[in-house]
């Protein structure tokens, strides 16, 4: 069995807008997947869906031997220790420092009563520490998050997450705020651990030639459905336009 | 107005320089680092609670044996005891620019309202005169007060130390201060809560309008707007629901202060409750607190409402 499965995935707005059209998706551990497709396809709303932040209106997601589409709040909870989220605007403690941070990643495991002490033991801040040098930035451990840059809040962020140890990383557009060398090189850096580790990975990512070069396999989204599936290698000129020119014809009418 | 647009940032955290080794060692410590200077800011707030527990006697052995005088008074609390009296529904005839206005309503047919409840309708009055007037005494202070939209530093300064020593006083020394003034009675207390709204009210304004994003005013700026207008075009919509909200609560803290002025002859509720406190007419007291909770929790629902409409 994946370790993740979608079927027949539906959403549908309370104001009546169609999200999600019946997507079904396999994906395996290990693999780096880039969803791409234009704004409002229903990219972020997949994603929201995998870790229970989004209510589904139609069919089911399961991932690692759990059904997120019936889990209970409580259940979510559990789960969501296995997912890691990398959000498009960092979402860090920005008063706390990197490594309290990373940290959070732990705060799933280790016990609460502790963790409200700032207690963490040693193992735990073993993993915290590995994941901080993973990305480069133990020498900013004590620094404020505030004080990072773009990029280095980033990696941060992709600290945290590694730190849950999840089954799959959720990242929704984690370049989009960056400059192309910073995009470039906290996508690098996201490939490498997820790599490390073999976890699952899904990216949200606008930027084609950066999804093309750093995933495995590329998921196009257009209108909701899932239109291009398969390697980078796979995409050609139909497919793209499949992705980002399925209203060209409308678009072009006035012009030409 | 000054243009510089961007609020100086406090200095970069000293965070420590390490070696790479120390710094993995350190960072595998189980406990949160605890510096010196947790230390000795624990040790320094234990040393003022004590201080503070030895200036005021507090013993839990006198409040235990004072609890039986408190439930005494509790028990004479009750039951709680309404005078109603016969209100006419009706307006009475007046004079308006020379004519006389007939009067309004059912002269014939009349209901019973607790007395007490037209004292309350005054300190509401007087919270909500004595709001709007501060309020509009405020506003000035606190575009002076702000640091973003303040002529110069000295008036910024200057401004932030009359708001200080405006709000080190309570509403009821000013009432003392007006009732001397202008006699006994709810103008007295509506001065009193105009000029006591001056010092919270304007500082908070000028809060608001610190908080506002420079970078909004900056493109208005940029635009080519004179100060005046890029303070109407990018200031003011920021800083609008923060003041509003501001102002709301202003009122109803203002009908909390109003309540006790009356103790000091500035009108409302708070000279009845001294009165009845004075006579020992402990049912009535309640009844008026009840009736004055009542007012409160309804008014705050209402301003609860309005606020989130706001923001």
């Amino acid at each position: 069995m994946p370790l993740l499965e979608i079927q027949d995935l539906s959403v549908v707005y309370p104001n009546g807008t169609q999200a999600l059209k019946s997507i079904t998706m396999h994906a395996e551990a290990g693999e780096i997947v880039a969803i791409i497709g234009r704004s409002g396809a229903g990219k972020s709303t997949l994603l929201r869906c995998i870790n229970g932040l989004q209510a589904t209106t139609a069919g089911k997601i399961m991932l690692d031997g759990d059904e997120i589409t019936a889990a209970s709040e409580a259940e979510l909870g559990k789960i969501r220790r296995k997912i890691g989220f990398i959000w498009q605007e960092y979402n860090l403690v920005e008063r706390l420092p990197a490594i309290t941070n990373v940290l959070t990643g732990r705060l799933g495991y280790n016990p609460a009563w502790q963790s409200a002490f700032g207690f963490f033991d040693s193992a735990q801040r073993a993993i915290a520490l590995h994941n901080l040098e993973r990305v480069n930035l133990l020498h900013r451990a004590y620094h404020r998050a505030d004080r990072l840059s773009g990029g280095e809040k980033q990696r941060v962020a992709i600290a945290r997450a590694m730190s849950q140890q999840p089954k799959i990383v959720l990242a929704d557009e984690p370049v989009a705020s960056l400059d192309p060398e910073l995009a470039e090189q906290v996508m690098s850096v996201l490939a490498r651990v997820a790599r490390e580790d073999g976890v699952l990975t899904l990216i949200n990512i606008h930027h084609v030639e950066l999804a093309k070069r750093f995933a495995d396999r590329l998921v196009g989204v257009a209108q909701g459905g899932v239109v291009f599936d398969g390697p980078p290698a796979a995409l050609d000129e139909y497919a793209l336009n499949q992705i980002y020119r399925f209203d060209a014809a409308t678009l072009r009418a006035p012009i030409g | 107005m000054t243009t510089e647009p961007l609020r100086v940032r406090r200095a970069v955290s000293s965070a420590p320089e390490m070696q790479p080794e120390q710094l993995r060692s350190d960072l595998l410590q189980p406990w949160p680092r605890i510096t010196w200077r947790t230390t000795v800011t624990i040790l320094l707030l234990f040393g003022v609670l004590i201080w503070g527990v030895n200036g005021t006697n507090a013993r839990p052995g006198e409040l235990a044996e004072g609890i039986p005088n408190i439930l005494d008074f509790i028990r004479r609390l009750f039951p709680p005891r309404f005078d109603l009296i016969p209100v006419t529904l009706a307006l009475p005839s007046f004079q308006l620019l020379g004519l006389t206005v007939p009067t309004i309503g059912f002269p014939s047919s009349a209901i019973l309202l607790p007395e007490v409840l037209f004292a309350i309708i005054e300190t509401v009055q007087m919270a909500l005169i004595g709001s709007v007037i501060g309020i509009m005494l405020a506003a000035p202070f606190g575009l002076l007060a702000a640091r973003n939209t303040s002529p110069h530093p000295w008036i910024y300064q200057g401004t932030r130390m009359f708001l200080n020593a405006n709000r080190a006083l309570p509403e009821i020394v000013y009432a003392l201060i007006f009732v001397a003034a202008v006699g006994l009675g709810p103008f007295g207390g509506v001065l009193a809560l105009a000029i006591g709204s001056i010092g919270s009210i304007g500082k908070l304004y000028a809060e608001a309008i610190e908080q506002i994003d420079p970078q909004q005013v900056l493109a208005v700026r940029a635009t080519g707007a004179n100060p005046l207008l890029t303070f109407f075009y990018a200031v003011i919509p920021q800083a609008l629901p923060v003041i509003a909200s501001y102002s709301l609560l202003l009122f109803e803290g203002n009908i909390r202060h109003a309540s006790i002025l009356g103790i000091v002859g500035a009108g409302g509720i708070g000279f009845i409750i001294s009165k009845y406190m004075a006579l020992f007419q402990y049912t009535r007291l309640m009844g008026a607190v009840i009736l004055m909770i009542l007012t409160v929790t309804v008014i705050d629902r209402i301003s609860d409402s309005l606020r989130k409409k706001i923001i």
